[in-house]
């Protein structure tokens, strides 16, 4: 398998990955409300997508978060969590395909944002559907947690294109920010 | 010594590898964490004695269970009062079952964290990955302590520069811009000059440039 990311690019999708899930474990330690991991995938792999500028860039960062999680054991561990880091980094990608130059820079964002959270708020009615609880109950955790990982995802796109103008000022993006 | 290494050698004949035996447990999880889901409800009782068996041999090598019972006591106090306000008191063991279920799917995770080693999940893994990812991996686990410290660094001179992100005013939600502008920019910086310094060292030794990477034996804790 050819991967179209030069190393360079590779490593810093990897470093991005290893960090936000050791940001993810230990945040976790602190904060009891649901949704706030939102906020770290959400920034780092819209980080990602900024430095890297190509689609495909955040599926990599995600597939990578998850991997790095299952063998550094961080959170519940398992085969699972390979899911929870990668699905909403595909949405995101997948999103990404169809509004490319669409909006500006922070809308993007924002859209992308959204449609990561609202991919691992799905993730979470799918599996409650399927272990049977009833529809309502599911859809109304749904509803909870999709508010709840929105504000959180939100405001770290909010903060992505201000961090990539600082990168560029320091002369570390190849293309400016739009 | 040479007998010994021939003792070594032969009992490995009759003994699987400690790779394989990690590969086994990662399968054994994924069946188990699947099976959470679609046993029917008689079939649980069980999953339920397979996974206590799982829970034993966790907590018999010393491993804390008590981080993933309060997640489920958690998920418990969320969805029972959801279920209460929507179908009554009548449904409420439907309830229970739906977060045993949940509870059950997360158990063989926890499980093989506990007991397997996190090098021998890489080698595994490693199996089905392309040679650049895995050296992206191997490198950032590699450097995940560098990592660390630069970051723990960069915060403690922030906090001796007066940025307000110490523990106690991080717990207002305002402050929270300012974690990312005094400490976060600066690690992706010094990330994005680590990844262009490693990129370079790697290609000025010919990483990528055969189609067979040759490796550092990684057999020397197998005894």
């Amino acid at each position: 398998m050819k991967s179209p990311f030069d190393l360079q690019d590779a490593l810093f999708i990897g470093f991005c990955a290893t960090l936000l899930v050791v940001l993810k474990s230990m945040l976790r330690l602190k904060l009891g409300l649901s949704g706030h991991s939102m906020f770290l995938m959400t920034f780092f792999y819209l980080i990602c997508y900024g430095v890297v500028n190509r689609v495909g860039a955040m599926t990599a960062c995600g597939l990578l978060a998850g991997l790095v999680a299952m063998m550094l054991s961080v959170g519940k561990g398992g085969p699972m969590i390979l899911l929870k880091f990668g699905l909403p980094a595909m949405a995101m990608d997948l999103a990404l395909l169809f509004m490319a130059g669409a909006f500006s820079l922070r809308w993007r964002t924002i859209v992308l944002a959204l449609i990561g959270c609202l991919a691992w708020a799905g993730k979470g009615l799918i599996s409650n559907l399927l272990v049977g609880m009833s529809s309502q109950v599911a859809l109304a955790e749904f509803g909870l947690s999709f508010i709840q990982g929105g504000a959180f995802a939100v405001a770290a796109a909010l903060l992505i294109p201000t961090v990539l103008r600082r990168l560029h000022a320091h002369d570390l993006l190849p293309k400016k920010p739009d | 010594m040479l007998v010994n290494g021939r003792k070594a050698s032969k009992m490995a004949v009759f003994r699987i590898s400690a790779t394989q035996y990690c590969a086994l447990a990662l399968l054994l999880s994924l069946v188990l964490s699947s099976g959470a889901f679609f046993l029917p409800n008689s079939a649980l009782g069980w999953l339920i004695l397979v996974d206590a068996l799982l829970v034993i041999h966790g907590v018999y090598l010393k491993n804390k269970i008590s981080a993933l019972l309060r997640l489920g006591v958690a998920q418990l106090a969320l969805t029972l009062p959801l279920y209460y306000l929507i179908h009554g008191e009548g449904q409420m063991l439907e309830g229970v079952i739906v977060v045993l279920r949940v509870f059950l799917a997360l158990l063989p995770g926890w499980w093989l964290s506990a007991t397997q080693k996190p090098e021998r999940i890489g080698e595994v893994l490693s199996w089905g990955l392309p040679a650049k990812w895995a050296f992206v991996i191997a490198a950032s686990i590699g450097l995940l302590p560098y990592m660390l410290q630069e970051t723990k660094e960069i915060y403690a001179i922030q906090c001796l520069r007066g940025a307000n992100i110490t523990p106690k005013a991080l717990r207002n939600p305002k402050n929270w811009p300012e974690l990312i502008y005094c400490v976060v920019l600066p690690v992706l910086i010094q990330l994005l000059k680590l990844s262009k310094q490693m990129a370079t060292a790697a290609k000025l030794r010919h990483f990528g440039c055969v189609s067979k990477p040759t490796h550092w034996p990684a057999k020397r804790e197998e005894e």
